[in-house]
């Protein structure tokens, strides 16, 4: 993919997104000092026009952390998001919401993403009138558009969401998110909570507006087979930071970060016949709230020497388009 | 828009086949028979609304005029209910003491339903120190039994019937506030309502269209409930002589004019007794009803 | 090999007023010794309800209505609740997705193993040995320490390990797992698959494997059913339902999968299961076939044997023969 060296229309700089837990009042008398959980942590990377991203990682990495803060529904501590020019990550007020029309998302669960209570015509239709975005007489037709788009027909605009199945919402939650023309979209999760036989419809689906839209997209799923096959670029995510990212096909096939390699050894094989004996990997990820010194996977790490334990490797680039945060990659660089 | 119509026509048809077409058939029984505690509760409900609102046809005495020739009588058929001490028809009190009763319960109940129900939206939905002072009143509120505070503060301003709706409404604001904020809560992070915020809706909007349908089922259901405690409470003030002035026929007054013959004439403390039972139940049955309907409605 | 499990025409009905929905409709299947038997299906396709029926743990309005289920040769369906009792925990264990609802939060993992061993005689200090040796052979690290802890101090990996010591306490013969590893991620799920594996081979135990995920499957199971709708539709050895499937629901679930190499629209199965309170007539999958003839919508075809060990329930598999085998699309 080319799009790597075309001018971005999503940047990030730094971003830091830390929560401050709440301290027992026992600790506080101690005077033991609050905690906080790095979930987002000093994260940059952009987003060409047109490009699919893949964010990847395990529960609790702070990929959706990461995607609620790029969408403001969390404020970040530090850092900078830039939009077609445009700072989104220092609006506020009024100024906010009225820029909120260029980005939008895509949710996991399809059954509490839809207000229960709200016809698809009025969920549709609600976002059209607030930003008027078409003319009352156009909403109409343009919330049929919408739903055409999305594959539904459109004698189901009067239904409530407690009437379709998951599959259907999703295609709704979808719709919804494009229904203001959004430069940039960001689907997080969008086919885990469905049945695998529906999974390949709503790919297909993303897919196919991916196309026609040409969608800008930051597309995050711990599946892995789904992101090699509708990203452009991906990035791993490992306890708050971004690991590693290159474009999807050398990725896969040529992983510099040990952690990469494990993720993608992990992915159960469709194949009875290639069954992997051995323990691809030790362990389970460390507390976010008690990070490991240094590299944050020293610990679970097969690679890990004393370096590693000290010192935070510096996020490369290893080769054109890949960078890595690693001491000692698997590949020669 | 534009980028829409590029859309490949063949393809369109085969999403819209392939799921959009078929809607999930699930035939529901219509509301009335899936819950019998609601009928039951409703019928009551009507008997009570037609007796506060035509009494005039239901007895043909005057529940004030005395007759000194028919004192104390026990129930017969020219006196449903018998006669109390000054000989008044204790029917005709019950039927036209039910519109004040009927009105204490309504009127009491919505002032607190609709405070309550804002406040407990505010402080669950803006959280913080908003809802950290709102919640410490609550619980000073909390901290006494309904009816001590409610008798204590209309003993502090008068007895009368202003005042007691005054004293239930400064009070009964806590059940409402406490539930709905407890419901903004959970609705407010929901995916939905993250949706709204992202779509750019002002808090208003999202407050009004997005979380109130969501969370009101239940304020509502505990409020048809609440009539009976607003009932019971302008009755037991009344009761006590802090209420409704006598000789207008309240049932929680009537009790109180029957309480020195209780020994030789039962039916002037028992018939508005009775009366009030049955109202009461009414409303409780149609409030635990209405739950049950609004929770599988949700689902 | 002897079954050590026989399902025959399990029928479980959930009846309310209102509806009737066929939760396992005609259910057979049987386990071996020694095996790990998967039901796949999709939610709500009466894999777990097949499961706890097995162990008489339906609750109303919930009813097993009908059938057998022989554990080696017992019929557990005409046991009182009793003994029934001695046949949970002891003779079939069952581990559950969400280890955190399964496990009792106020006890610690340790005395929630004694609880497992039941009635069997042992020392105070026997028990503590075997249950450290139990921890241990979980992979769970420090079981000398960890024995005294509370299960919200384990993380997720770690409780389901916890879940599958307790389970093996009694020393089962057949495990139920239903969707062991669909709560975890992918590195965990990695181990626990790799240890059931171990377990198995070690202790010689029979598993059966609830899961959606046929990735799973593969990597664990000897034999399959595939479940729609209440109905198994396809039973056979993961190898060759893999290579050559006969139904075309468990065809549309294997192309449906994206195979990671490319960059092709998927093959997803059309439209949505059916509503088991109103099921089509005929074959459940047959709206949503592309092989359906009129045949398939008026009447329900058998399960019936089409070579060896290999059951369809299909009027027309041989319009199978031509695809592709999945064994090689994987990676």
């Amino acid at each position: 993919m080319e799009n790597s060296t075309a001018q971005p229309l999503l940047t990030v700089t730094n971003l830091k997104k830390y929560f401050r837990l709440k301290r027992p009042i026992l600790d506080a008398i101690a005077r033991k000092p609050i905690q906080t959980l790095k979930a987002v942590d000093d994260v940059s990377f952009s987003i060409a026009k047109g490009e699919t991203l893949g964010l990847v990682g395990e529960s609790g990495c702070g990929k959706s952390t990461l995607a609620r803060t790029i969408m403001r529904l969390y404020d970040p501590d530090a850092g900078k998001v830039v939009l077609n020019g445009i700072e989104i990550s220092s609006l506020k007020g009024k100024e906010l919401r009225e820029k909120r029309r260029s980005f939008q998302m895509v949710f996991q669960d399809p059954y509490s993403s839809l207000n229960p209570r709200m016809t698809v015509r009025d969920t549709l239709g609600e976002a059209l009138k607030v930003h008027k975005v078409c003319p009352p007489e156009q909403r109409e037709q343009r919330v049929l558009k919408l739903l055409e788009m999305v594959g539904m027909n459109a004698d189901t605009a009067d239904r409530y969401p407690g009437e379709f199945s998951g599959g259907q919402r999703q295609r709704i939650g979808i719709a919804r998110a494009l229904a203001l023309d959004p430069a940039f979209i960001i689907a997080d999760e969008p086919v885990s909570a469905l049945d695998v036989s529906i999974q390949a419809q709503i790919i297909n689906l993303l897919m196919d507006l991916q196309k026609d839209l040409e969608l800008t997209m930051l597309f995050i799923s711990h599946d892995l087979r789904v992101v090699r096959l509708i990203t452009h670029r991906v990035a791993v995510m490992y306890l708050g930071k971004i690991i590693e990212l290159a474009p999807t096909e050398e990725l896969y096939e040529r992983p510099y970060h040990p952690y990469t390699e494990v993720l993608l050894k992990a992915a159960p094989v469709l194949d009875p016949t290639h069954r992997s004996r051995e323990y691809s990997i030790e362990g389970e990820p460390p507390s976010p709230i008690q990070l490991p010194t240094g590299c944050r996977f020293h610990p679970r790490c097969p690679r890990a020497t004393e370096e590693c334990k000290k010192i935070q490797p510096d996020f490369a680039e290893v080769c054109p388009g890949h960078w890595v945060a690693c001491h000692h990659p698997i590949q020669p660089v | 828009m534009a980028k829409l119509e590029g859309m490949d026509e063949q393809r369109k048809v085969v999403n819209a086949a392939q799921e959009g077409g078929a809607l999930i058939a699930r035939k529901k029984a219509p509301w009335w028979r899936r819950s019998m505690t609601l009928n039951i509760g409703l019928l009551i409900i009507l008997v009570v609304v037609i007796f506060a609102l035509f009494p005039q046809f239901l007895t043909s005495y005057d529940p004030n005029a005395s007759d000194t020739t028919a004192m104390l009588q026990p129930p017969s058929a020219e006196h449903l209910f018998g006669t109390d001490n000054y000989g008044r028809d204790v029917f005709a009190r019950v039927v036209w003491g039910t519109r004040i009763d009927l009105t204490i319960g309504v009127l009491a109940m919505i002032v607190p339903f609709i405070t309550g129900s804002i406040i407990g939206l505010i402080a669950g939905y803006y959280g913080g120190w908003l809802d950290s002072v709102l919640m410490r009143i609550l619980d000073v509120v909390m901290a006494f039994p309904f009816i001590i505070l409610v008798i204590a503060i209309v003993s502090i301003m008068g007895p009368s019937m202003n005042n007691l709706y005054i004293a239930i409404w400064l009070v009964g604001w806590r059940d409402y506030a406490r539930l709905v904020r407890s419901e903004v809560m959970v609705v407010k992070h929901s995916e939905y309502v993250q949706a709204a915020r992202l779509l750019g809706y002002s808090d208003l909007r999202i407050l009004i269209r997005h979380i109130l349908p969501n969370v009101f089922s239940s304020a509502i259901a505990f409020a048809s409930s609440d009539v009976v405690m607003c009932m019971l409470t302008g009755a037991s003030l009344s009761f006590l002589g802090l209420g409704v002035q006598p000789p207008t026929p309240e049932w929680g007054a009537l009790i109180a004019d029957g309480r020195p013959f209780i020994s030789q004439a039962w039916w002037i403390c028992a018939c508005p007794g009775f009366a009030l039972i049955f109202a009461g139940t009414g409303f409780s049955l149609f409030g635990d009803g209405l739950a049950d309907l609004l929770r599988t409605k949700n689902r | 090999m002897a079954d050590i499990l026989e399902v025959k025409n399990l029928k479980t009905y959930f009846i309310t007023k209102e509806m009737t929905v066929k939760a396992v409709d005609n259910v057979s299947f049987t386990i071996r010794q020694g095996e790990t038997f998967a039901l796949v299906g999709e939610s709500g396709c009466g894999k777990s309800a097949t499961c706890r029926s097995i162990l008489r743990l339906i609750h109303k309005p919930g009813k097993i209505v009908d059938g057998h289920i022989l554990y080696k040769g017992k019929e557990l369906t005409a046991l009182s609740q009793k003994e029934m009792r001695q046949i949970r925990g002891k003779e079939i264990a069952m581990i559950f997705q969400e280890p955190m609802t399964a496990l009792n939060p106020v006890l610690t993992i340790g005395e929630q193993i004694f609880e497992a061993f039941g009635d069997q005689k042992m020392s105070k200090k026997e028990k503590t040995e075997r249950a450290i040796e139990l921890l241990h052979m979980v992979g769970i690290p420090r079981p000398e320490t960890r024995i005294k802890e509370y299960p919200h101090q384990f993380s997720g990996g770690m409780r389901q390990r916890a879940m599958i010591a307790i389970a093996l306490a009694a020393k089962p013969q057949l495990l139920l797992a239903d969707e062991p590893t669909t709560a975890l991620d992918v590195t965990i799920q990695d181990q626990i698959i790799n240890l059931l594996n171990d377990l198995k081979a070690k202790l010689g135990m029979s598993i059966l494997l609830i899961t959606h995920d046929l990735g799973v499957v593969a990597q664990m199971c000897d034999r399959v059913a595939v479940m729609y709708a209440g109905h198994v539709v396809e039973i056979a050895d993961t190898l060759t339902l893999f290579s050559s499937p006969r139904h075309p629901y468990t065809y549309g679930l294997l192309s449906s999968l994206p195979t990671g190499h490319e960059k092709e629209r998927l093959i997803p199965i059309p439209g949505s299961p059916p509503d088991l309170a109103n099921p089509p007539q005929g074959c459940p999958f047959a709206p949503r076939c592309r092989f359906a003839e009129d045949r398939c919508r008026e009447e329900l075809p058998a399960l019936s044997e089409i070579s060896p060990d290999h059951l369809t329930r299909c009027h027309f598999p041989e319009k199978l023969s031509e695809v592709k085998s999945f064994v090689e699309g994987g990676r």
